[in-house]
């Protein structure tokens, strides 16, 4: 039951990140833009990680989705998030009214809320609350890694 | 609790693999994303101010300050 739960849990952040990384590397500059509109870093760190994270972002899905180092990988994104969730509050308390850059152009293209309001914070905790279950819950289906494993086991 | 938890020997084990799969995987997107930044024409542009490498942005500076041509535009 828990490693069904952890599949499901799995392919939603996985399928989340993964589409929300490649919308980012799809346009740097935009995200880049976004970055500065927060006014939180200087411009230095600002460009790094605007080529960074977008990656980091997608590869961290794609090992989820695919079930490879999923673990660790959640554990990444867990603290990803809750920094994400920081940078928004900052903005809210700062009363700072400006898209949260999460999902990049796929927003525009899809008409996806991408302010970095309340729901933004909210959804974050969410992602995050998944990303620790699928860190705590030790099986899961379908994953490479446990059929890597089985083979070995095999041989 | 924690630190409980850590002495016993497979829980450390485990552990130890988590913090080596979160290097790699923090090593991977670095090498990826550079590569991905350098082969790319906006990804360059991201590269360049990173690495604090001026891109002719002197000329526009001049025009302000001095509230007219820049020296290159006079040329």
């Amino acid at each position: 039951m828990t490693s069904s739960l952890s599949f499901i849990f799995r392919i939603i952040i996985g399928g989340i990140f993964l589409i929300s990384g490649l919308a980012k590397i799809s346009d740097p500059i935009r995200f880049m833009l976004t970055l500065r509109e927060f006014r939180l870093f200087p411009e230095i760190i600002i460009s790094s990680t605007a080529i960074y994270l977008p990656w980091l972002e997608f590869i961290l899905g794609l090992f989820i989705l695919l079930g490879i180092m999923y673990r660790a990988s959640s554990l990444i994104l867990a603290f990803l998030n809750l920094t994400f969730t920081l940078a928004i509050l900052s903005l809210i308390i700062r009363g700072i009214e400006v898209d949260c850059g999460c999902f990049g152009l796929l927003a525009d293209m899809l008409k996806l809320p991408d302010m970095a309001d309340m729901k933004a914070v909210v959804r974050n905790i969410v992602f995050t609350g998944i990303c620790f279950a699928i860190f705590k819950i030790k099986k899961t289906r379908f994953s490479l890694e446990g059929y890597f494993l089985k083979s070995n086991d095999r041989v | 609790m924690f630190s409980e938890g850590l002495r016993s020997p497979s829980r450390f084990l485990h552990m130890k693999r988590i913090l080596k799969e979160t290097i790699f995987i923090l090593t991977l997107s670095l090498f990826i994303s550079l590569i991905y930044a350098a082969a790319s024409p906006s990804g360059m542009v991201l590269l360049k101010k990173a690495f604090r490498i001026t891109v002719s942005d002197t000329p526009e500076k001049e025009k302000v300050e001095r509230g007219g041509a820049s020296q290159d535009e006079r040329k």
